[in-house]
C-alpha cells in the first residue's frame, strides 16, 4: 500500500507540473493521447546523441533507422518520461524531435460498409460524421452511438426478441416486415385458424403481439379486453420500432441498430393514452411469449401502480430488461419522479428493481437535449433523441412521401438502448435473461463528456461498439463521498419577485451534493435551481416540502443556489360561456375549460368592471425558501488516485 | 373537465353575462427563467491588452488561404468599420467571452447602469422605440428576451471567425479589425429550429437596422409529421413575407450551402432561398483548397466557396474549439462583405458584389471547383477588396 501511495504523489506532481526537469529550458508540450501515439517519438540528427540520451535517462528503447541513407530514427520506449519531456529534452541537440503523430481520413468514415438504406446519411446516431441531421444543425464527428462500427462485431439475431410496449406498429411497413416477431404457431400460412387460440397462450389470433386498449373503446368480446391486431393508428410505436429494427440494407428507407432482430408489438396506448392496467396486461404478454427487452418509451407521474409493479418484478425475476424513457418535462426526476422509468431508484417490498434501465436524450452535438428529464441518481445514461429520421405508418403519410419522419423525445432515446442491448444478446447468448448483467455493460462502457456529468448516474452517452468490446471491464469504484457542514439559510420571503443567487464553494472538489434540511416551495410559483460553476443548469427543483434530501450531483468546485419566485396576481374570476376557446382568447380569458360542445370561459371578474385597472398584484404567499445544512462532495485527486492505483 | 391556461396578460372585455362569481384563482404575471443570460459585461469597458501575438494564430490556415498574410493583415484593408452592422441569425453570441469585447452591440439606450460596478438594469420597456422590448444584447426569438446568449457554440464561432480581437495574446485574430456584431437567437441549445422561429428572426433582424445578415443555415422540419403539402406551402408563404422584406431593403445575407455531402437545392427552403439575388450561398472548402467532404454544392446556385474545413475560432466560456461547415465558410464571406460596406459606404450593391466574387479578379479560380460553384472561384478578401475598391 505504501508503495502505491508513494507512486501516486510523484504521478500526480508530474500531472500537475510540478516537477521541473533541470536539464531542459524548453517548456514541456502537452500532447492529448488521440493525437500522439504514446511511447514512441521521431529524432532526427546525431544517433550518438540519442543513444546518450537513452542510455543517462535509462529509457528501455529499441531505436529504428526510418529509411536508409536518412538520420530519422523513430524510437519506442518505456521510462518515467512523457513523450513531451522526451521531446523538450532533446529539441536543443537534435535537428528536430517530435512525436509520432496520430492521422485520420479527413472524412471519418468507418472501415465498415455503409448499409444501402437511402436515408442513411440522415442518421446521425449511427456515425455521425458532421452531417446535416434530418433537421437542425449539423453535428459534431462521433457524437453518435457507434452503431455503424458495432456492426462489425454483430448485426443482431432473428434469436432475440424485443417488445416495443406501445401504440403498436405498422408491421406491414415494407422496412420493417422482415423483422416482427411472428407468433409461428398463429399464423395462416403454418395452418393457424382464425378465430382459435392455436397455440394456447390464452390470446386468440395474437400473430404479431396484441392490442391492449381499452380507453375509448366501443367493443369488447368478453374474456379479453383489447383485440389481436396492434397495427399502430398514432405513428409513435411504429418509430420506435423502426429504430431498433428497421432494415438495414434493403436500397429503402433507413436503417434500425438490428440488421436481424425479432420485434414484438404490444399495443397499448390507444387515442388518449392507456391505464395502469392496460400497461400490466401489455408486459405480461410480452413476458409470457419470450420477450427479452421491453422498449418502454411512455410513461407518467403516477404509473406507482401495485399491479404493475409487481408484474415488473416478474420480468426481473425472469431475468427481463425493462428500458424506459426518462420523459421529456427537461425536470430532474430525482426530485420529480417520472414513471416507469423512476423504477431504478424504487423499492417494492423492500428491494430494488435490478432490471430497469432510464434513459435520458441527447442531440447530435453530444448534449443533453432541453426537453430531456434527468437525475444522477434515478436516470441511467443519455442516448441519442433529438432529430431521429424513422419509420411511420404507411397510412398516415401524405400520399406520394416517403412513411419515415424526424421526431426528437426520449421515446427515441429508448428504442436505441433497446436495440444496443439486443445486439449485446446476439453477440453473446449468456446474456440473454441477464438484465443485471447488459445494464452493467452499458453503463459502464458510455462515452463520458462534460456535458453530461451530473446529469446521468453514467454521466455519459450510450456507445454500442464499446458495450460490445469493452464488456469484460469491471465497474469504476463508486466516488467516495465526503461531507462537511456548511450552512445557507435563505428562509422566510414575504417580498414580491425574489430572485437570489448563492454559492457554495468546496475547493479541489469534482462532484458536489448539497443536503437541504428545510425546504418549502409551492408549485408553480417557486423554484430552486442549482447550477454549476459556469452556470449550466443542473437540478430544478419545483414541488417540494419535503426536509431532509440531497440534491443532484453537481459537476466541479462550485454549485451555485438560486431561489426564485414569481409575482403573480390574485383575483376572483367569473366563468362565463363562449362559441370556441378563441372566442374566450379575445375577451380577455384566463383559462378555458372544455367538456364536449360546451366551453367555459374564466375571466377576472374585478378587473373587468368598468374601472378596473388590472393592478391587483400580490406577492406569492407562502415563500418559505430552503436552508442548507451539509454538502458532501468528492476531492478531484481522490478518483484519479483510485484508477491510478488500480492501472498499477 | 379540463382546464386549459391561456396566454392572455391583459383583460380588456366588459363582461356581460357573469356566471359563477367568488371563486379564487391566481395566475403568474412573471417568474424568472432557469437559464440565466448574463448582461454584457463590456458595459464596463474593455480591459486594456498589451499588443501580443495571438497563440492560435499558427493554426489559422484559413487566414492565408483568403489572402490575409501576415503582411495584409495589418493593413486597412481589413480595417472594417465599428459602424458596420452584421446581423448573426445563430444560437447567440457569448458576448462576454474575452477575445471579443465590444464588438457585439450593446444597446444602451435600454439599460440602466450609472457608474462602473453598478448592475445592469431593464425595465421591461421599449426604451429605444425600435419595436422590441429591452434588446440589451440582439434579440432571442427561441426565448423571448433581448439577450441572445450562446449555450450551444456555433454563434459564438461564427462571431469569432468574424471579429475576434487581433494581437491581445488571446486565442485567434478574427477578419475585421472593427465591427458590431447583432446577435439574434432563433435556433435552440439542441441545434433545432421551427419556422415561426426563422421568421421571427428576419422579421427582429431588420428591426436591428443590418448592413450584412448572417444566416446560419439549420434544417427546419415543413409540414409536420404527415408532411402535409398545403401547411408546407404556407410555412413557405410565412418565410417568404420576410425574405421579400430583406430583400427589398437590399440587405444582403450570406448562407451556408449545408452538410449534405450533395446539391444545394434538394430542400424546399433551399428551393425558396435560391430565388432571392440578396441571398448569397457559400460552400466550404479544406486546407488543400478542395471543397470539404460534407459540404454541399451547386453549379449556379452556391456563388462562391471559402475555408470551412476545420477552422479554429471561439467557443462559449473564454475557450477555443475548432469547427466545421459551410456556416463557417458563410462567415468568411459575411465578413468580406462587411469589409466591403465599410470601404463602399452606400455604394455598395449586391450584384457588382456577386459579379466580383465569381471572377478571377476578386477570388481565386481553381479548377477543381468549377463544378461545385457558379464562378469556380475561392474567396480571396485581399484581390475581393482591391477589385471592389477599383470599381
Amino acid at each position: 500500500m505504501r508503495y502505491f501511495k508513494v507512486l501516486l504523489t510523484i504521478s500526480l506532481a508530474s500531472a500537475l507540473g510540478c516537477t521541473k526537469s533541470p536539464s531542459s529550458k524548453t517548456p514541456v508540450p502537452e500532447y492529448s493521447k488521440s493525437e500522439i501515439v504514446d511511447g514512441q517519438f521521431v529524432f532526427s540528427g546525431n544517433e550518438e546523441v540519442l543513444n546518450t540520451y537513452i542510455k543517462t535517462n535509462a529509457l528501455s528503447a529499441t531505436v529504428k533507422r526510418i529509411v536508409d541513407g536518412e538520420n530519422h530514427f523513430q524510437v519506442e520506449f518505456k521510462g518515467k518520461k512523457s513523450v513531451g519531456q522526451v521531446v523538450a529534452d532533446l529539441t536543443d541537440q537534435a535537428d528536430f524531435v517530435e512525436p509520432v503523430y496520430r492521422v485520420y481520413p479527413v472524412a471519418s468514415f468507418r472501415k465498415s460498409e455503409w448499409p444501402s438504406d437511402k436515408f442513411f446519411f440522415k442518421q446521425w446516431a449511427f456515425n455521425n460524421m458532421g452531417q446535416a441531421a434530418p433537421y437542425g444543425l449539423p453535428g459534431i464527428r462521433d457524437a453518435d452511438a457507434g452503431v455503424l462500427k458495432a456492426w462489425e462485431v454483430t448485426k443482431g439475431s432473428k434469436d432475440v426478441i424485443v417488445a416495443v410496449v406501445d401504440t403498436g406498429c405498422d408491421y406491414t411497413h415494407p422496412d420493417l416486415k422482415d423483422n416482427i416477431w411472428i407468433n409461428e404457431k398463429e399464423a395462416v400460412a403454418n395452418g393457424g385458424i382464425p378465430g382459435i387460440d392455436d397455440d394456447g397462450n390464452g390470446y386468440v389470433d395474437d400473430v404479431y403481439g396484441y392490442d391492449f386498449t381499452s380507453m375509448n373503446r366501443t367493443e369488447f368480446d368478453g374474456k379479453m379486453p383489447g383485440d389481436s391486431d396492434p397495427l399502430d393508428e398514432g405513428g409513435h410505436g411504429t418509430h420506435c420500432a423502426g429504430v431498433i429494427g428497421a432494415k438495414p440494407g434493403n436500397g429503402m428507407g433507413v436503417a434500425g441498430v438490428n440488421w436481424n432482430v425479432k420485434i414484438m408489438c404490444v399495443r397499448f396506448l390507444g387515442e388518449g393514452g392507456g391505464t395502469s392496467v392496460d400497461s400490466y396486461r401489455a408486459i405480461r404478454y410480452a413476458r409470457q411469449n419470450k420477450a427479452m427487452i421491453l422498449s418502454n418509451s411512455w410513461g407518467g407521474t403516477g404509473t406507482e401502480s401495485q399491479l404493475f409493479l409487481s408484474e415488473v418484478k416478474k420480468l426481473e425475476k425472469e431475468g427481463i430488461l425493462f428500458v424506459a424513457a426518462a420523459g421529456n418535462d427537461g425536470t430532474n426526476n430525482d426530485i420529480k419522479p417520472h414513471y416507469p422509468s423512476n423504477l431504478t431508484t424504487l423499492e417494492y417490498k423492500g428491494e430494488r428493481f435490478s432490471n430497469v434501465l432510464s434513459v435520458g436524450a441527447s442531440d447530435n452535438q453530444d448534449a443533453p437535449a432541453d426537453f430531456s428529464n434527468y437525475g444522477h441518481a434515478s436516470v441511467d445514461l443519455f442516448a441519442p433523441g433529438v432529430a431521429i429520421l424513422s419509420t411511420y405508418p404507411v397510412k398516415l403519410t401524405s400520399e406520394g412521401r416517403p412513411p419515415y419522419v424526424t421526431m426528437s423525445g426520449t421515446s427515441m432515446a429508448t428504442p436505441y438502448v433497446s436495440g444496443i442491448a439486443a445486439l449485446l444478446m446476439a453477440a453473446n447468448p449468456s446474456l440473454r435473461y441477464n438484465a443485471k448483467e447488459v445494464i452493467r455493460i452499458l453503463k459502464n462502457t458510455v462515452d463520458v463528456k462534460d456535458t453530461y456529468v451530473g446529469k446521468v448516474a453514467s454521466n455519459g452517452r450510450i456507445n454500442a461498439y464499446r458495450a460490445l468490446t469493452e464488456s469484460q471491464n469491471s465497474s469504476p469504484a463508486d466516488p467516495i463521498w465526503q461531507t462537511k457542514a456548511e450552512v445557507l439559510d435563505q428562509t422566510g420571503f414575504k417580498k414580491e419577485l425574489v430572485d437570489i443567487r448563492r454559492e457554495i464553494k468546496v475547493p479541489g472538489a469534482k462532484l458536489i451534493k448539497v443536503h437541504f434540511d428545510f425546504l418549502q416551495l409551492e408549485a408553480p410559483y417557486d423554484s430552486v435551481y442549482l447550477y454549476d460553476k459556469d452556470f449550466r443548469l443542473i437540478s430544478t427543483i419545483e414541488q417540494s416540502d419535503e426536509a431532509d434530501f440531497w440534491s443532484a450531483a453537481v459537476p466541479g468546485d462550485t454549485v451555485h443556489v438560486r431561489f426564485v419566485n414569481s409575482l403573480v396576481k390574485q383575483f376572483t374570476s367569473a366563468t362565463m360561456k363562449t362559441s370556441s376557446e378563441r372566442d374566450c382568447a379575445q375577451k380577455g380569458g384566463i383559462s378555458v375549460g372544455k367538456e364536449g360542445d360546451k366551453v367555459t370561459c374564466s375571466v377576472d371578474a374585478e378587473d373587468s368592471r368598468p374601472g378596473g385597472d388590472g393592478s391587483k398584484i400580490y406577492n406569492t404567499f407562502n415563500s418559505e425558501g430552503f436552508r442548507i445544512d451539509q454538502v458532501s462532495y468528492v476531492m478531484a485527486d481522490s478518483s484519479a488516485a483510485d484508477r491510478k492505483e488500480s492501472a498499477e | 373537465m379540463s382546464w386549459l391556461k391561456l396566454v392572455n396578460p391583459k383583460f380588456m372585455f366588459l363582461v356581460a353575462s357573469v356566471g359563477l362569481m367568488g371563486c379564487t384563482q391566481t395566475v403568474i404575471l412573471f417568474k424568472p427563467k432557469p437559464n440565466i443570460d448574463p448582461m454584457p459585461a463590456s458595459v464596463e469597458g474593455c480591459p486594456s491588452v498589451e499588443s501580443l501575438p495571438d497563440p492560435l494564430k499558427d493554426k489559422q490556415w484559413n487566414l492565408e488561404m483568403v489572402g490575409l498574410t501576415a503582411e495584409v493583415l495589418p493593413t486597412p484593408l481589413t480595417l472594417g468599420n465599428a459602424n458596420v452592422r452584421v446581423a448573426i441569425l445563430s444560437t447567440g453570441i457569448d458576448y462576454n467571452h474575452e477575445d471579443i469585447c465590444g464588438k457585439v452591440a450593446v444597446n444602451k439606450p435600454e439599460i440602466t447602469h450609472k457608474a462602473p460596478g453598478d448592475r445592469v438594469e431593464v425595465d421591461q420597456k421599449d426604451d429605444d422605440g425600435n419595436g422590441l422590448v429591452d434588446d440589451v444584447v440582439g434579440y432571442d426569438v427561441v426565448d423571448g428576451d433581448g439577450l441572445a446568449f450562446d449555450r450551444q457554440g456555433s454563434g459564438t464561432a461564427v462571431a469569432g471567425i468574424l471579429a475576434a480581437t487581433r494581437d491581445n495574446g488571446k486565442g485567434i485574430a478574427g477578419l475585421m479589425k472593427e465591427v458590431t456584431l447583432l446577435p439574434v437567437r432563433y435556433i435552440d441549445n439542441n441545434g433545432q429550429a421551427s419556422v415561426a422561429a426563422l421568421a421571427s428572426a428576419l422579421e427582429v433582424a431588420m428591426k436591428l437596422k443590418p448592413h450584412v445578415i448572417f444566416l446560419q443555415s439549420a434544417q427546419i422540419q415543413l409540414g409536420g409529421w404527415g408532411q402535409d403539402a398545403d401547411l408546407i406551402k404556407s410555412e413557405l408563404a410565412l418565410l417568404k413575407v420576410q425574405f421579400d422584406a430583406v430583400s427589398k431593403a437590399k440587405v444582403p445575407v450570406v448562407v451556408g450551402a449545408g452538410e449534405d455531402m450533395g446539391q444545394f437545392g434538394s430542400s424546399e427552403l433551399d428551393k425558396l432561398l435560391r430565388k432571392y439575388e440578396n441571398v448569397i450561398v457559400v460552400t466550404a472548402v479544406n486546407k488543400a483548397g478542395q471543397r470539404s467532404l460534407l459540404a454541399n454544392s451547386h453549379t449556379q446556385d452556391v456563388i462562391t466557396a471559402a475555408p470551412g474545413d476545420g477552422i479554429w475560432t471561439l467557443k462559449p466560456g473564454n475557450q477555443y474549439q475548432e469547427v466545421y461547415g459551410t456556416a463557417y465558410a458563410a462567415a468568411h464571406v459575411t465578413a468580406a462583405l462587411g469589409l466591403a460596406r465599410a470601404r463602399l459606404a452606400d455604394r455598395m450593391d449586391i450584384n457588382e458584389i456577386v459579379n466580383v466574387l465569381v471572377s478571377a479578379d476578386g477570388g481565386d479560380s481553381d479548377e477543381a471547383l468549377e463544378r461545385e460553384t457558379r464562378g469556380g472561384t475561392r474567396l480571396n478578401i485581399a484581390k475581393f477588396m482591391t477589385a471592389i475598391s477599383n470599381k
